[in-house]
């Protein structure tokens, strides 16, 4: 898969399926590098569902639709 | 048993040294001696977590990958073996069963989505990121080779069990860790890049010695999981937390290797993960944990209890790494040698 940027770079890449990046956050941009993530409060920890309250959800507005080659373009989350 | 012409490895894993009765017993078997193997009653006595244990229960699995040198191929399927092996499994799995707190799948992949924004301190890669050292990063590495070194290894054995959405998702990803028909890219030659940056012995099986039992014991949930049709919910669950914390961890460990001038191969293994599990992680999330839900919904419980005992064991594996390095003291149970 090629990716060309706004001022004509062509980055490429073989994976299988590619995650784009659409909150410009990432430090590979174009590709995903979940950066995106919500965060937790100073303190609070991701490791386990032992400690994370049942109210946090995914950081996706929409999840489980897009498939297939840009499968992973990922949604914004504030 | 007196099978003619059985395979005996010639080279290999050498064996490793004993942690106490059970692990001496199996070993000792393993080498051919005819000594006594431990009763189901003694496995269900054992320390889960402890180190005989899980040792024991570490080399059983083992003869499921590479085997030992000079023990032979056969014992993988010895009754005897595969009876004791069940029993400690049972131990194990128990302990976990009644450790573990019980979530919905959703709510349990939810957490493993927030990053935390501050670190509250028992975190491994923040630490690493931060403050660690190259000789804490060589002891970090050399434990993770119990697994790096098999990277996805224990993963393959559920594609057998599942079927549709899930199994090609879950071959894709297992086709990118090893290396996308490359062999130059599988993950666990990239690992031993790693390691050969970081001065340590890229021989299989090398640092099983010097792991603590909550290392072991990370590596024995794997092979648990991958080897029982019955846990292949809880396989996958496993997976999908490996898959969607690594990419953060991973960008951590990266600056951690970067800022110690560990060596590009060592970098590189790390910047690889970033970018990869992000894609994996869509993938895991979407497909596998998706596709498994939809063709057996009734495995929820499962997918949210191989999450759970992932951070259980992961959890215990950091408290024991950085309460002896913030002491200043090796995390292994004996020093790695200088290089």
């Amino acid at each position: 898969m090629e990716v060309i940027g706004a001022d004509g770079t062509v980055v490429v890449s073989r994976r299988f399926v590619v995650a784009l990046c659409t909150c410009r956050r990432s430090r590979s941009y174009p590709w995903c590098d979940t950066s995106h993530r919500r965060r937790s409060p100073p303190g609070g920890r991701a490791a386990g569902p032992a400690r994370c309250p049942a109210a946090d959800r995914a950081p996706e507005g929409e999840d489980g639709g897009a498939e297939g080659e840009d499968g992973g373009a990922e949604g914004e989350d504030r | 048993m007196s099978a003619p012409a059985v395979a005996v490895r010639p080279a290999g894993p050498r064996l490793p040294r004993d942690r106490g009765p059970l692990s001496g017993a199996v070993l000792a078997r393993l080498r051919d001696a005819t000594g006594p193997l431990p009763t189901e009653q003694e496995a269900g006595r054992a320390d889960p977590y402890g180190p005989d244990l899980q040792l024991a229960l570490y080399v059983l699995y083992e003869l499921h990958y590479r085997g030992f040198a000079g023990v032979r191929d056969d014992h993988e399927w010895d009754p005897a073996l595969l009876s004791v092996r069940r029993a400690l499994e049972q131990r194990f799995l128990g302990a976990l069963r009644t450790d573990v707190p019980a979530a919905g799948a959703e709510e349990a992949m939810a957490a493993l989505l927030i990053e935390p924004a501050g670190d509250d301190g028992s975190s491994v890669s923040h630490y690493l990121q931060r403050e660690g050292r190259l000789w804490q990063l060589r002891e970090y590495a050399a434990l993770r080779s119990l697994y790096h070194l098999k990277e996805a290894d224990p993963h393959a054995w559920v594609l057998p069990r599942l079927s549709g959405r899930a199994k090609a998702g879950m071959a894709a990803i297992e086709f990118d860790e090893f290396g996308a028909g490359r062999a130059e890219g599988i993950h666990a030659r990239l690992f031993a890049a790693l390691m050969t940056d970081l001065g340590l012995d890229t021989t299989y099986g090398r640092y099983v010695d010097p792991a603590p039992a909550e290392a072991l014991a990370t590596v024995n949930l794997m092979s648990l999981l991958g080897l029982h049709r019955s846990l292949r919910g809880a396989l996958i669950g496993h997976f999908a937390t490996v898959e969607v914390t690594s990419s953060p961890g991973s960008r951590r460990l990266a600056e951690a290797m970067r800022r110690t001038g560990a060596g590009p191969a060592a970098e590189h293994f790390y910047d690889e993960h970033v970018e990869a599990d992000a894609v994996h992680e869509q993938v895991v999330r979407r497909e596998v944990v998706g596709g498994l839900l939809a063709d057996e919904p009734e495995l929820e419980p499962d997918v949210a209890f191989g999450i759970g005992a992932t951070g259980l064991l992961e959890d215990r594996l950091a408290t024991r790494l950085l309460g002896a390095w913030r002491a200043d003291r090796s995390a292994l149970r004996s020093p790695l040698t200088e290089t």
